[in-house]
């Protein structure tokens, strides 16, 4: 009911800066066998990975594009190249990765993160790894933690074939059978039983080239009684042309062992993030997410938990902010699928500038879910009256042994509080800055201390475009 | 009257779909057969009417209900003759309306209820019948309030015990009106309830009270749906009920905020009892917002009878079936204490309490 002043966001600097894809390797744009052969070929897949691939490819080709969601219209896989390999293998020292493409990890602060508080790093550029690394004393207790390719033909290859797209298969949806066909990177972790990691370990996705596609595959298997933190970046410099990001996670956490799964997700305002996570986790077995969603053109993300274990439990902790040119449909799914499991699910979502924002939810408990307990509570905030915020929660019970709560409040920037504030001398953008960050304060406070300094610093970075 | 029959008709869409595998996003209703017009017994107690045939130069047919579409047509198509009952006085007495059903349905009744300026009606609606009453049965309730008019409309669904239900009701406010609805749904083998009310003027609202039973192999199969398009409009939404045996319930409750609505309220809460092992609930309670300057909110409780309670009751030496029957009347009893008209309330009360 009050007049708005609107002005745009400011510049995305850090992340925004692109280099020339000189050198490169570009597969040609499209999706054709010959290119998922190539591909293959390029990446010396063993044979059943090659099939695997090719099947995927298949399934593809034969399934809809989700008609629930938001429009993905203009993503046109005729124009985007699934593989695009910068001019170096991949380096365990910074000091070896090529000039620009260290700057710009520089500029993200990852090297300096990993040697202050990291257990190991993997840093991605494009279709491939360029730096992998892991602490000598973490590798010492066992830890695996490599890339997905060395992975793949190495001591833990058999793992990798019994796991590899079995929690994600290709025939779940249309986004992971294109996985299936192209995927290419990321991260396998393995920690054996017992062992506790007390520092995180780090992957982080760029995508530097103009029309192309991520598509890396992380794969961690927590092993009885151990436990892991693993954190998650992704960023992209900002194109006139779609980018795509159709990425996998599958989380196995074990008997009694806990595996914290936190993201940061900051891709460019071009980018369509068609993106699947799950997890499935054993008796007593604990998985916790920490996701915050800032970037993208268009997302969908809904981690899943499926709770296979007698007191196994999930909790999920979320944010998604949404400004203008951003449709973020994101939020989360949990199967109970045993007695006395539990899940804990908390969500804010932000829209501003004409961005849309959607928590969609489904939290499903089985005939087997006796005992079992699960809360979701979901506040959205609206920033202006140009936004959209929608609230789309499932739950289907079957079983009458449990309890389910569910709540859910959408709502606006009390003018009370920014009068508080302003009164106090605080400028009024930055009063509304010092308001979302408070709302954002239950996912900032999970994260460590650099990670929700980063997201404090993009929820001022998005404020600072509007003045309300 | 025109014959209809349709296989597979699709009904209760929700107004933003979401995984399809869920099975929640629309409904499908496995034969429609439609050969005449419902009995229908109308008593007018104290009710002043205006007898001009058309509510509202015709909009009223243009108001699409909750179910949707496709059973709008199947009205139209049957050609089935519509009554309607409008006033332009407050009235202080009620219009019943009894449905009686028989053991062979395949019924169609089409309403239309309109209040001018000012005014307000009470309507009570029966949907009675044969208790082993099979086939097919809709009724289609069109709503009008004009400005500062308020209509009550209560719902008593008991229809046989293997009849098929679609209860579909449209909604129109104008600035200030409000619409209220009661209604318990008692039994059906297959029930389908839509409604959808825009709030379309300033200051208009609606509150709907709705308590269930679902039992045996019963399926209650329900799309709620507000629009709140004036500026300061607000609904209130409650569900409450219980389920028994392997009875399937699916609830879906949408808020609207159409950009333009600032200054709305919101609020839908649904409280679910799951008495026996094998019963299924869905929920999925919808907040759709493009408008800053609003407030919404809603909850969903699920979960089993009280266990402390259960023992108090069994400790008093009533039979674990028999509290399970208490708790699941409670439902409806709330709900049943919201009927305006002590007779009927009495009347409906009294049923309840012999029926669980």
């Amino acid at each position: 009911m009050e007049e708005k002043t609107f002005v745009d966001d400011i510049n995305r600097s850090v992340y925004d800066i692109k280099n020339e894809e000189k050198d490169a390797y570009r597969i040609k744009q499209g999706l054709t066998p010959e290119i998922v052969e190539k591909i293959s070929e390029e990446k010396h897949d063993p044979a059943w990975m090659r099939e695997f691939r090719l099947k995927s490819l298949e399934i593809y080709n034969k399934m809809q594009v989700p008609d629930w969601g938001p429009s993905i219209e203009g993503l046109n896989m005729d124009n985007i190249a699934t593989y695009v390999r910068a001019n170096t293998n991949m380096k365990g020292d910074w000091n070896e990765v090529p000039e620009e493409i260290k700057e710009t990890f520089d500029r993200l602060g990852i090297p300096k993160a990993e040697r202050e508080s990291l257990a190991g790093v993997g840093a991605q550029y494009d279709s491939e790894l360029v730096y992998h690394n892991v602490r000598k004393e973490v590798a010492d207790q066992g830890v695996v933690y490599t890339d997905m390719e060395s992975a793949l033909t190495g001591e833990y290859a058999d793992m990798v074939h019994e796991h590899f797209m079995k929690l994600i298969t290709p025939q779940d949806h249309k986004f992971a059978a294109l996985h299936g066909a192209v995927w290419s990177g990321g991260s396998f972790v393995y920690v054996p039983k017992g062992v506790h990691l007390d520092i995180p370990l780090q992957s982080y996705f760029r995508l530097n080239a103009a029309g192309a596609g991520q598509f890396e595959h992380t794969l961690i298997i927590v092993d009885e009684g151990a436990s892991l933190h693993f954190i998650e970046g992704c960023s992209a410099p900002k194109y006139n042309v779609a980018n795509l990001h159709a990425g996998a996670v599958e989380l196995f956490v074990a008997k009694n062992a806990k595996l914290r799964y936190s993201t940061i997700e900051n891709w460019s305002k071009n980018m369509y993030n068609l993106n699947t996570k799950r997890a499935t986790v054993a008796e007593g077995g604990k998985i916790e997410w920490v996701s915050g969603s800032f970037g993208s053109h268009v997302s969908y993300l809904y981690p899943m938990s499926i709770l296979n274990g007698e007191r196994s439990s999930c909790e999920f902790t979320g944010i998604t902010f949404a400004g203008a040119g951003q449709n973020l449909d994101t939020g989360m799914k949990v199967v109970h699928n045993a007695p006395s499991t539990t899940s804990v699910v908390s969500t804010k979502s932000i829209s501003k500038g004409g961005g849309i924002s959607t928590f969609r939810s489904a939290v499903t408990m089985t005939t087997k879910a006796k005992k079992s307990k699960s809360s979701v509570s979901c506040q959205s905030l609206m920033i202006d009256d140009i936004s959209r915020s929608d609230t789309i929660p499932a739950m289907d019970i079957r079983v009458n042994d449990a309890d389910v709560g569910h709540e859910a409040t959408i709502g606006r920037i009390s003018d009370d509080a920014v009068f508080y504030l302003m009164s106090r001398g605080i400028p009024e953008d930055d009063a509304r800055a010092m308001i979302v960050s408070g709302f954002a304060d239950n996912v900032s406070k999970e994260l460590p201390l650099e990670y929700a300094m980063e997201m404090n610093n993009l929820i001022r970075l998005e404020m600072k475009g509007s003045i309300g | 009257m025109i014959g209809i029959e349709e296989k597979d008709m699709i009904i209760n869409r929700i107004p933003a779909k979401t995984w399809n595998h869920l099975h929640m996003n629309q409904s499908k209703v496995g034969e429609v057969v439609i050969n005449r017009t419902g009995e229908l017994n109308a008593s007018v107690n104290d009710v002043s009417l205006i007898d001009d045939g058309k509510l509202n130069n015709g909009e009223l047919e243009n108001i699409i209900g909750g179910c949707g579409q496709e059973i709008t047509e199947a009205a139209k198509k049957s050609q089935t003759e519509p009554v309607y009952y409008i006033t332009d006085k407050k009235n202080d007495g009620f219009v019943r309306l009894d449905f009686n059903y028989g053991k062979n349905n395949a019924d169609i009744n089409v309403v239309g209820i309109e209040t001018k300026e000012n005014s307000s009606i009470d309507v009570y609606m029966d949907f009675n019948g044969d208790k082993d009453g099979e086939g097919f049965a809709a009724v289609q309730t069109r709503l009008y309030a004009a400005k500062d008019s308020v209509i009550r409309l209560i719902q008593i669904q008991r229809v046989g015990s293997e009849t098929t239900f679609i209860n579909d009701i449209g909604g129109y406010c104008e600035d200030g009106a409000r619409i209220e609805l009661v209604q318990l749904y008692l039994s059906g083998k297959n029930r389908y309830e839509g409604c959808e009310i825009k709030l379309a003027g300033d200051g208009s609202s609606m509150a709907t009270e709705i308590g269930y039973v679902a039992a045996g192999e019963e399926r209650l199969d329900m799309n709620y749906c507000v629009r709140h398009i004036g500026k300061k409009t607000e609904c209130a939404i409650n569900a409450a009920g219980a389920l028994r045996d392997t009875a399937f319930k699916l609830f879906r409750g949408t808020i609207d905020f159409v950009k333009g609505s600032a200054g709305s309220v919101g609020n839908e809460k649904e409280e679910v009892l799951l008495i026996d092992e094998r019963c299924v609930n869905q929920t999925i309670p919808i907040i759709l917002c493009a408008e800053e300057d609003v407030v919404g909110n809603h909850g969903a409780t699920i979960g089993k009878p009280d266990e402390e309670l259960l023992f108090y009751l069994e400790s008093r030496g009533i039979p674990a079936e028999e509290c399970y029957n208490m708790l699941a009347a409670a439902k409806l009893l709330a709900v049943c204490g919201k009927i305006p008209d002590e007779g009927i309330r009495n009347e409906i009360h009294d049923y309840i309490k012999e029926v669980y």
